[in-house]
């Protein structure tokens, strides 16, 4: 498949990039509440993204920062959002978790965003729009009953629904060995759900599943479940990390932006970085300027 | 016409002449037609528009959210208002949640039907009224057409101008009794709108006098309520009225202090557990509004704190009764 990889770094890099801004933000004393980063997960958000219309639509979870920015490109209403300002995507009332935006929408809950996702890709059926629906699960949304419900249902009633589960080997600090019998493949095909399972952080390798994802759940109407076996890098949210510094150094080795690094020149890569570095920068200035949101 | 057919009519104009709106819910298909029989036919008329499901009532009302948020309006039976609880995340935690989280660019036009209340014998776990757990959940509507509302027609204006998640309680005692529209025993039947759907409804044996008593009631308490009063004047010639509200979440303040501030002794009567329950509410509102005009402090009764017994005498021992209401007012007098 032919892509464009400097394109492609550098959403990536804006992810990356915003992610460890709010790491910073957060320790100038400047966020609200917590936030869960995607570093080390960019190149599955833009893989997904890429793959879709406009018009198709996302639901997101707790860690929603990286699929939004490659869905909606708006870094500046999500820091906006983020720092409770009324110039946020919500305004302010939603923050890091509970993003709207045009067609992507994220919620802070467990589980229950599958079967608001399985219903809009309903309506969309119903409403024979041809739009899509994308739905973003962890390894530990397995854990909850609603996930079954709703894919039960998505198997039932044939409704077009990609759900992309992000398998990053932890819920919140408890291992998969610790709370996940069997596997979600498994689970998955006893629906008679299509899926696949993948173990990667290359968009080369990436890219294309979703491209065959998305084109199978539009073609078909009909769900399909594509499982990344990844690894976060950075903490659960801002720094409550317990695991071995050695494992997480392992993980840096595969992370995501290094294979899109080997696709470019280094100028096309320090292009990409100087003009995502200028974009926060100005971004990061303005919204500190911004007033906060209002409750009415 | 019986309230369950009312309400069986009118689903099926709702779903004739909206396309929008889609019926989800447990067995809903003909000929079983709902475990309450409320969608009989429907199925058969509109296949399209009425969707049976699972026993996943979390994944209902949740797959009914994201319909409602992607501009469908659906509505969701549950089959027994206990099951409610099993969607409380999807009502709590998403549905009620989207619009104002996301600075009202989502709205979730959404109704959950569901028949609630006992007297019928089934028990601990399908008998209960549980609508006033939700009495706290901002973002969300409560209503409850009574015997003398027309849930059929409430229904139909409520599915015209629905913009928010709205339980929709019915008492299934109430299904196979008769609709009052001009009086309800000797009662005349008094009617004030109260927004697009909603209805006030006074019950007085003399609309020109003032009661000596006032019962602020809702839903299926209605038939216990008359019951007494009428007794209680036949016997000692004491005057009663009874308000019945359809709204149960909002509580329509302004109503419920101009009824209060002209009588006194108020009696809140519900069939959900008194603790922590609606007449809770509709009691702070009267103290904090018309104190000074109380002859009484507001009296409440609703269930005892026991779950719901099956045998059919501790059954109405434990819900609130007319007996009950009569020892009341005796109290008050």
């Amino acid at each position: 498949m032919d892509l464009n990889y400097k394109d492609l770094y550098e959403k990536m890099l804006l992810i990356r990039n915003f992610e460890l801004l709010l790491l910073k933000l957060f320790e100038q004393g400047k966020l609200f509440g917590t936030t869960h980063t995607y570093v080390g997960q960019e190149a599955i958000a833009v893989s997904v993204m890429e793959n879709l219309k406009k018009t198709d639509i996302v639901f997101s979870n707790h860690r929603c920062h990286g699929h939004f920015l490659a869905k909606e490109d708006d870094p500046e209403g999500l820091l906006a959002e983020i720092m409770g300002r009324k110039d946020g995507v919500c305004g302010g009332r939603g923050g890091s978790q509970h993003l709207q935006k045009n067609n992507f929408y994220s919620n802070g809950i467990q589980g229950g965003i599958v079967a608001n996702a399985m219903g809009m890709a309903f309506a969309e059926k119903y409403k024979k729009t041809g739009n899509i629906v994308v739905v973003f699960m962890g390894d530990g949304t397995w854990g909850e009953g609603i996930s079954y419900e709703a894919l039960n249902m998505a198997s039932l009633w044939e409704v077009p629904l990609v759900v992309v589960v992000e398998n990053n080997r932890y819920a919140q600090s408890t291992p998969i060995k610790v709370n996940l019998a069997g596997s979600i493949l498994k689970r998955v095909q006893s629906f008679d759900i299509d899926a696949d399972d993948v173990e990667s952080n290359d968009i080369a390798v990436l890219y294309p599943k979703f491209h065959d994802a998305v084109n199978f759940v539009r073609n078909n109407k009909k769900p399909f479940v594509q499982i990344v076996n990844t690894y976060r890098l950075n903490a659960h949210s801002k720094g409550d990390d317990d695991r071995s510094e050695e494992e997480v150094k392992k993980w840096w080795e595969k992370e995501p932006l290094k294979y899109v690094e080997t696709k470019i020149t280094e100028d096309e890569m320090n292009q990409a970085k100087l003009s995502i570095e200028k974009r926060l920068k100005i971004i990061e200035k303005r919204v500190n300027d911004t007033e906060f949101g209002s409750i009415n | 016409m019986l309230y369950l057919e009312s309400l069986n009519s009118s689903l099926h104009n709702i779903l004739e002449k909206n396309k929008d709106v889609i019926l989800i819910g447990e067995d809903l298909l003909d000929p079983y037609g709902g475990a309450f029989k409320v969608s009989k036919g429907l199925s058969t008329a509109f296949p399209g528009q009425v969707i049976s499901t699972p026993i996943s009532e979390a994944g209902i009302v949740g797959t009914a959210t994201g319909m409602a948020m992607r501009g469908l309006k659906p509505i969701v039976e549950i089959m027994f208002g206990d099951f409610i609880s099993l969607a409380a995340d999807q009502i709590i935690n998403h549905a009620t949640k989207y619009n104002w989280m996301y600075n009202n660019q989502v709205s979730v036009p959404m109704i959950i039907r569901t028949p609630v209340g006992g007297r019928r014998g089934y028990g601990p776990t399908h008998s209960q009224s549980l609508e006033n757990i939700f009495m706290s959940v901002p973002g969300l509507e409560i209503i409850a057409p009574s015997i003398c509302h027309n849930p059929g027609e409430m229904i139909e204006k409520l599915i015209k101008y629905i913009d928010k998640p709205t339980i929709f309680v019915e008492y299934k005692i109430d299904y196979s009794k008769q609709l009052h529209n001009d009086t309800f025993g000797n009662f005349s039947i008094l009617r004030e709108d109260a927004g697009h759907y909603n209805q006030n409804i006074t019950l007085s044996l003399y609309p020109d006098e003032k009661p000596d008593f006032l019962i602020i009631t809702y839903g299926g308490n209605v038939t216990i309520a008359v019951e007494a009063a009428e007794k209680i004047f036949f016997d000692e010639e004491i005057l009663v009225n009874i308000i019945v509200l359809s709204s149960v979440k909002p509580i329509d303040k302004e109503f419920v202090i101009k009824s209060a501030k002209e009588c006194g002794k108020i009696i809140i009567l519900e069939e959900g557990n008194v603790t922590g329950g609606w007449g809770a509410e509709v009691s702070s509102i009267i103290h904090e509004n018309s104190f000074n005009k109380l002859k009484y402090p507001v009296q409440r009764l609703g269930a005892m704190d026991i779950p719901i017994p099956s045998s059919g005498p501790m059954e109405l021992e434990m819900l609130p009764s007319s007996n009950d209401l009569y020892l009341i007012f005796n109290k008050m007098s």
